[in-house]
């Protein structure tokens, strides 16, 4: 799971795209899925591919480590278009949407620091983002504590048979789950201190400016001339 | 066993369905948990712990999600809010479409309602914790996987039947899908089912007060 560390840490980058609002990349992202699920031509979703990997480059994300990560999803999609030989190109018309789809959702997520993104879905639910936020935050936690554990099982020959590893990694999940709640426990106690009421503030107000605008303006343009 | 269907996959009107038939139910758990603020700390620590369980590699190409043991602690409503925060930061790095989160959170929450239930009907049977939780976590997990398959089935149907529109169905072999999926979901079944139930009779014995199954 290390992919979340590393999205995290690209969010933290800066460039231009990074600084744009986290709303003007919502829509431009929006525009772009909506474009990939309803065209059926492959050089339109091939055009938007290079147009994803020119806006990587230009957010000075690492494209190499981005298409890595972007080849898990591409491995279900090809149980689906593996499924669908016999239809033509549609394999590859299935393979390539699902593969622009994830590069741009990783886009966004690399250009934009989660709880920005937690924090607009707080004005839906805020009991959501709040969730989302503790969620993510626990995450971190976890999953320093887990690579610790298993390192010292392993040291232990705790993953030394079929039955045996899994035993252990059962009795691992356990552990780590008490532990965890050992913790939420505590943090929700010093929230309450602070007078926590089930709303946590995530975020400052982003200043909506021209280049998000702009931003918005060369999506809606794409979209207009892909659509046709 | 969840089985990640990736983005521009399935027809719209299902995955459009399928987010339709998630915020419905998530809006009712969202405002019954505003009210219940002590959940506020245990959703988030099991949605954590089953992103991070989704890391240990099994040697194939599927993994433990644990969502049946959501469904035993947080029982089958909060469980839900679980699944799709765990659906959505997954999708957030292509480990399942984002078009797909609100189908794949009801895949997750079948494997909850399923295990939580089956586990209280199994008491009339045994009162071996361990066997109860091992059957209800296998039986759910395999019910989850036919019903990626009966997903995947009725999206080759043309939705005209449904909505009377002109969007083409999916078109895909189901047999080859068949026999991609059913072996590597039954194996995850199986290894998800032995470290549930181990889970399971750890927490019984350490911390019983957390488990909402009896």
């Amino acid at each position: 799971m290390s992919e979340i560390y590393l999205i995290d840490k690209f969010s933290s980058l800066e460039s231009k795209i990074h600084k744009l609002s986290t709303f003007s990349k919502i829509i431009f992202i929006a525009l772009l899925v909506i474009l990939n699920l309803f065209t059926s031509s492959l050089l339109k979703l091939a055009m938007i591919f290079f147009l994803i990997l020119a806006l990587i480059r230009a957010a000075k994300l690492p494209l190499r480590t981005l298409l890595k990560i972007s080849l898990y999803p591409l491995f279900f999609a090809l149980i689906f278009a593996l499924s669908q030989i016999g239809y033509g190109i549609l394999p590859l018309i299935s393979l390539l949407r699902a593969w622009n789809i994830s590069l741009l959702i990783l886009f966004l997520f690399s250009t934009t620091n989660y709880l920005k993104i937690f924090s607009l879905i707080g004005k839906i639910s805020s009991t959501l983002s709040t969730l989302l936020f503790l969620t993510y935050r626990f995450f971190f936690l976890l999953l320093e504590e887990i690579e610790n554990r298993i390192k010292a099982a392993k040291c232990r020959n705790a993953f030394i048979s079929f039955s045996k590893s899994i035993k252990n990694a059962g009795l691992i999940a356990s552990q780590i789950l008490i532990s965890s709640i050992e913790k939420s426990e505590k943090m929700y106690k010093a929230l309450l201190v602070k007078g926590f009421t089930g709303r946590i503030k995530l975020a400052e107000r982003e200043e909506f400016k021209l280049k998000d605008l702009l931003f918005i303006l060369f999506g809606i343009i794409i979209f207009v001339i892909l659509w046709k | 066993m969840h089985i990640h269907i990736p983005d521009g996959i399935l027809p719209v009107w299902l995955w459009g369905s399928g987010y339709l038939i998630t915020f419905i139910f998530l809006a009712f758990a969202l405002v019954k948990m505003r009210k219940d603020i002590k959940k506020f700390s245990l959703v988030p620590a099991l949605s954590a712990l089953m992103l991070v369980v989704m890391s240990i590699p099994l040697g194939i190409p599927t993994h433990i999600n644990l969502a049946v043991l959501a469904g035993f602690i947080l029982g089958p409503f909060y469980s839900l809010i679980s699944d799709f925060i765990v659906n959505l930061i997954l999708a957030s790095f292509g480990h399942g479409g984002i078009t797909l989160v609100g189908l794949n959170t009801l895949v997750l929450w079948i494997e909850s309602i399923i295990g939580y239930y089956l586990f209280l009907i199994l008491k009339e049977v045994t009162k071996n914790w361990f066997i109860r939780a091992w059957v209800s976590t296998f039986f759910a997990l395999i019910v989850s996987t036919f019903f990626v398959i009966f997903i995947v089935s009725i999206s080759t149907l043309s939705p005209e039947i449904f909505l009377h529109s002109k969007l083409e169905g999916l078109k895909i072999n189901l047999q080859t899908f068949l026999a991609l999926t059913l072996p590597i979901a039954t194996l995850g079944a199986i290894i998800e089912s032995f470290v549930t139930a181990f889970a399971v009779n750890y927490l019984k014995k350490i911390k019983p007060k957390i488990l909402m199954i009896r």
